[in-house]
């Protein structure tokens, strides 16, 4: 089952994930500036061999921010991954075991999952204020339903399975049944799961710094420097450029885990995933 | 030189569909019910208004002819011109002006200057006259101010309730659709009626002449897209372009760039009411920490002048800068040595600051960064507008504000002198002797009397730190090379312009 | 048939009631309203507050609930002062340039993820099988709009092929529409052709094992007509699921999209809405978007009889 395709595309996922991992953890040794310093003198500055990534509308070095703000991209994301797998985890495994508040919590998955969670994180903002904090309650409250579908889905599977029907019938309590039989059933999908939330929270959180929900500046993220880019893109492409690559090197190398991930733990997993 | 190539060589040409981008969405298109720049951007085409404002912002008659004010100021007789068409065809009456001032004083953004208009009589069709229950110099001023302009609208939409006009003017170019998010189209109104009393275009008002057969202003939120606009040719005139894009599109032989400047004022405004700011000593303490060039330089990204004075200089109010010097300069060591005295001991001092307007949050993160390095805990709140705005008209909660002034310094001293008085002031905290050049400003009939309490005003402003002026920001407008004889101005105006 | 179509729009009526109380719920916690719009950036505190009153924006929420709740039951999903048009004309003005920005995308999407997918499922673990799938792993993680910022500086500023932003009305100009329409429209099938061929490769894969392809290939059909006809025929259900989560993905991603690419769609009517605090458009809005997610996914529903008689028996 562990085919050598799969191998390699996990080694390449882990290779660019703990590439870009590591360059934000490394952030205050290798950024050659100050990531929030102006500098009023080199304004929209050409990639040269001071300033490898070129600088922008401030005069600020694109590649500190980059190193920066993937620190915080990656840091917003990973909570967001935790946060609504642990909610919709909960969610999925009520909903999954027992059947009689199954209808209704899908009820108010289902209308979470229609709200556009690009206007719950603008609103959220405007309430709260913009901070790290608000667009990780936005992104977790997007993405518990999907996570909980995945979790109801495995925990189904895992209940019809011959032992838990067994272990059931001879009357074992619930809890030892659910610790013991159905959460390490559902750990794999559920694994898997978060590995593409934290790739599409890192999406998502770039759509909320671009529209100006993001954390507020003048500290960076991935998103928020193309943002800044943007009004330049004529003139100074180079500044949206570059996060966009970072950007697109970590989603590929977490999908590309994520698919590796699935693989590995369970070909059948494919029909719970969507 | 220019005024021979004007009379020789620059034979305006009719026709053409000019593409204006301008940035947000108006929020309504009645004109005179709100002050938003983008509804000025469509209402100046359309609508005029009995005076206006000319390429100096002094007061200029556009559909009256002229205007006799009585010796005790009460009594404000304007006679309109004669002939002017609407643009459906109807002639102007002193009916309509009537109905369109009475509108105004019932649903007009700046209807408070209407207050001391006791009645509005119209012994004949072209003659209106304006009576006051007490003196208001200001009057003409006033109603001239394109802010949110007093325009003359027919009969018919007098009794037209917010938003529900007919859209119907006297103006060069007359209204054809509105598609919301998308654009506003405008055509060339062949019935236009110039006003003869003027050799050429001058502000607002003039001898204007269309010549474009329609003008099409699109909504464009994404500032690179509408400079791309206007590098490929979808777009003939930027309302505004970033500064850094005109700087590297100088050379680029099919784009003209227009800086204006002075455009607005930059300020930080503080709420003396609350919390640290409600201290004169800690008011004080920030002027001192501010470094106000730096500021400038990047919130406006190099285009901006310095100026301490809160009118322009060259205007009929402007009150000089004597004494000011001392104020317009960092000294962080009289900063820290004023915290010492006031026994700062690391209380919060809240900035809020909207994300909506580029030059605010540049502004408002410059300020944050330096009042931090002068000692300050600054706590830095970004929020998008609306959130700020129900924010700073809070009587607490807040301490630093910064805001950019566009109209208002350009319409002259009323409203920013009476941003500062009344009840509702913007510092929260009313102060007597801002009260009194407020109402000196509105009530005393002679000039020199009026541009004392100007004088007056800015002094009190900075001996009792009240807000700091930082600069004065510009702006620069942008069009195609080939559209001829535009000249820079509050909007950019479609009019005595053509293509080549 | 007709009882799925019931049960399901009965089963849409919790969702609606979800989405405009959470919305409802926004409009008492978010600050501000359109007065602070109407008025302008330095209005005086006391001429908002007049405009307040004018507008009736000073009425206590639970009366404005109860007015909107009964307005909402009788077809009437209210009015926006800001753009002097009520609800429902705004958003169905809107519409057509939404849905014909996620349909061409959508299509796009399918027309080269679908072949690809097959194509990959027909070589699998060669080496065609890997360029398909990596392209499509690329594509699903790039940033959309940052997409479109590039094909705006590519296609826009440094080729002059295509407008940079805007849109035409296909009845006005259908050359026009189409020009506009490309960039804004690639950026966002992009996104969306990933899943479709990852997809169509795994349900290919599927049943190119199973017992009537066999049957197939034995009569002596050559591959690609087996995987043009019957592998495709065989794998459409999962496919069109795929293809029906794009669309309301989709839906989403033109939020931003419409954006940069200056479009006058219901995204950006929305985002506006909510930044200009334009309350009764983000509510009827809202409530009309997700009916529309609805029915679509109905649609694909229904899609799935068409295509599979023998999923009625289960219907």
């Amino acid at each position: 089952m562990r085919s050598l395709l799969a191998r390699r595309n996990f080694a390449i996922g882990l290779t660019l994930v703990a590439l870009v991992v590591l360059a934000a953890l490394a952030a205050d040794w290798l950024a050659p500036f100050d990531p929030v310093k102006n500098n009023y003198r080199n304004r929209l500055g050409v990639p040269d061999d001071v300033f490898l990534l070129g600088t922008d509308r401030y005069g600020r070095d694109v590649l500190s921010r980059i190193l920066f703000g993937a620190q915080v991209s990656l840091r917003i994301a990973l909570i967001v991954a935790v946060v609504s797998g642990l909610a919709g985890g909960f969610i999925g495994l009520v909903s999954g075991w027992w059947r009689g508040v199954d209808v209704w919590l899908m009820r108010v998955m289902d209308g979470l999952m229609a709200f556009p969670g690009l206007l719950l994180a603008i609103a959220l903002a405007a309430t709260l204020g913009p901070s790290e904090g608000t667009v990780v309650i936005a992104l977790s409250v997007a993405y518990t339903p999907r996570t909980a579908r995945v979790m109801r889905g495995a925990v189904l599977v895992a209940r019809s399975q011959d032992y838990v029907e067994a272990a059931r019938a001879v009357g074992a309590r619930t809890m030892r049944l659910l610790y013991r039989h159905v959460l390490p059933a559902c750990a794999a999908p559920w694994v898997v799961q978060q590995t593409y939330v934290f790739a599409i929270a890192i999406l998502a959180e770039a759509v909320l710094s671009f529209v100006g929900v993001g954390p507020p500046p003048p500290r960076p993220t991935l998103g928020s420097i193309i943002a800044d880019g943007r009004d330049n893109m004529v003139e100074a492409p180079w500044i949206a450029l570059s996060p966009g690559v970072a950007i697109a090197m970590l989603v590929l190398g977490l999908n590309l885990l994520g698919d590796g991930l699935r693989d590995a733990l369970d070909p059948r997993m494919r029909r719970i995933m969507r | 030189m220019p005024a021979i190539a004007q009379s020789v060589g620059m034979q305006g040409r009719k026709g053409g569909d000019v593409i204006v981008a301008m940035q947000a969405a108006p929020p309504t298109i009645d004109a005179q019910a709100t002050s938003a720049q983008a509804a000025r951007n469509l209402s100046m085409h359309m609508f005029e208004s009995l005076y206006t404002r000319d390429e100096q912002a002094n007061p200029k008659p556009e559909l009256a002819e002229g205007v006799d004010i009585s010796a005790d100021g009460l009594t404000y007789k304007f006679t309109l011109r004669g002939g002017v068409k609407f643009h459906n065809g109807k002639v102007m009456t002193s009916a309509d002006a009537k109905a369109s001032m009475e509108r105004y004083a019932k649903v007009g953004t700046s209807r408070d200057v209407l207050k001391p208009v006791a009645a509005y009589e119209t012994p004949d069709s072209k003659t209106l006259v304006l009576k006051l229950s007490a003196v208001f110099p200001g009057l003409i001023e006033a109603i001239s101010s394109p802010r949110a302009p007093f325009v003359i609208m027919p009969e018919e939409d007098g009794g037209k309730a917010m938003g529900q006009v007919s859209m119907t003017g006297t103006g060069p170019f007359r209204f054809v659709e509105y598609k919301p998010d998308s654009h506003v189209k405008m055509a060339r109104f062949d019935d236009y009626v110039q006003n003869t009393a003027y050799e050429k275009r001058d502000g607002f008002t003039g001898k204007k002449t269309a010549y474009f057969d329609s003008v099409t202003v699109r909504i464009m939120p994404e500032g690179g897209a509408r400079t791309a606009g206007l590098q490929t040719g979808e777009l003939h005139v930027l309302e505004a372009m970033d500064v850094a894009s005109s700087r590297r599109l100088k050379d680029d032989k099919n784009i003209k760039t227009y800086p204006m400047l002075p455009w607005a004022f930059m300020t930080l405004m503080m709420n003396n009411n609350w919390g640290l700011t409600s201290r004169v000593e800690i008011r004080r303490a920030i002027q001192a920490a501010l470094d106000l060039e730096e500021i400038m330089a990047i919130a406006t990204d190099g285009l901006y002048r310095m100026g301490p004075a809160w009118q322009y200089p060259g205007t009929t109010y402007f009150p000089g800068t004597d004494g000011l010097e001392a104020f317009a300069k960092q000294d962080l060591n009289k900063a820290k040595a004023l915290l010492k005295a006031a026994g700062y001991n690391n209380e919060e001092l809240v900035l809020i600051c909207d994300s909506s307007n580029k030059p605010h949050l540049d502004a408002g993160t410059v300020e944050a960064q330096q009042l931090r390095a002068a000692g300050f805990n600054v706590k830095l709140n970004v929020m998008d507008w609306p959130t700020v705005y129900t924010a700073r008209s809070k009587p607490e909660g807040w301490n630093l504000w910064p805001l950019m002034m566009g109209i208002e310094p350009y319409e002259g001293p009323y409203n920013v002198v009476g941003f500062f008085a009344g009840s509702q002031s913007v510092q929260i905290k009313q102060d007597a002797v801002l009260e009194q050049c407020n109402q000196r400003l509105a009530t005393q009939l002679k000039l020199e009397d009026r541009k004392a309490a100007v004088k007056d005003f800015q002094n009190r402003i900075y001996d009792q730190a009240i807000a700091v002026k930082v600069g004065e920001a510009g702006i620069v407008q942008a069009t195609r090379a080939n559209v001829m004889n535009y000249v820079p101005y509050r909007i950019p105006r479609m009019w005595d312009c053509w293509f080549s | 048939m007709l009882r799925l179509i019931i049960v399901r729009l009965l089963a849409a009526v919790p969702v609606l009631l979800v989405v405009s109380l959470v919305s409802f719920g926004l409009t008492l916690l978010v600050p501000g309203d359109i007065a602070t719009e109407i008025a302008g950036p330095t209005a005086s505190t006391a001429d908002v507050e007049r405009i307040r009153v004018d507008l009736g924006l000073d009425k206590p929420p639970l009366v404005r609930m109860v007015q909107w709740y009964g307005g909402v039951l009788r077809g009437d999903l209210g009015r926006s002062v800001l753009l002097n048009q009520s609800v429902g004309e705004a958003v169905l003005q809107r519409l057509p340039v939404t849905l014909s920005l996620t349909l061409v995308a959508l299509t796009i999407a399918s027309l080269i993820g679908i072949p690809a997918g097959l194509l990959a499922a027909s070589k699998a673990r060669r080496w065609p099988d890997q360029a398909a799938m990596g392209a499509a792993l690329i594509g699903l993680s790039l940033p959309d709009f940052w997409l479109g910022l590039l094909l705006i500086w590519l296609f826009g500023v440094k080729l002059g092929w295509l407008p940079t932003g805007g849109f035409v009305d296909p009845m006005t100009s259908f050359t026009g529409w189409l020009r506009c329409i490309a960039m804004p429209a690639g950026a966002l099938a992009l996104t969306q052709l990933g899943p479709i061929a990852r997809m169509t490769r795994a349900a290919a894969l599927e049943v190119a094992s199973s017992d009537h392809i066999r049957t197939a290939r034995a009569k002596g059909l050559t591959e690609p007509r087996v995987y043009a006809r019957h592998v495709l025929a065989g794998s459409l259900v999962p496919i069109l699921t795929v293809i029906g989560i794009g669309f309301g993905l989709s839906l989403g991603g033109a939020l931003v999209i419409e954006q940069v690419f200056s479009l006058p769609g219901v995204g950006r009517l929305v985002i506006g809405a909510v930044l200009r605090r334009d309350w009764p458009i983000i509510q009827g809005g809202l409530l009309l978007t997700t009916f529309i997610f609805v029915a679509v996914n109905l649609l694909v529903d229904l899609l799935y009889l068409w295509v599979d008689p023998r999923m009625r028996e289960d219907a």
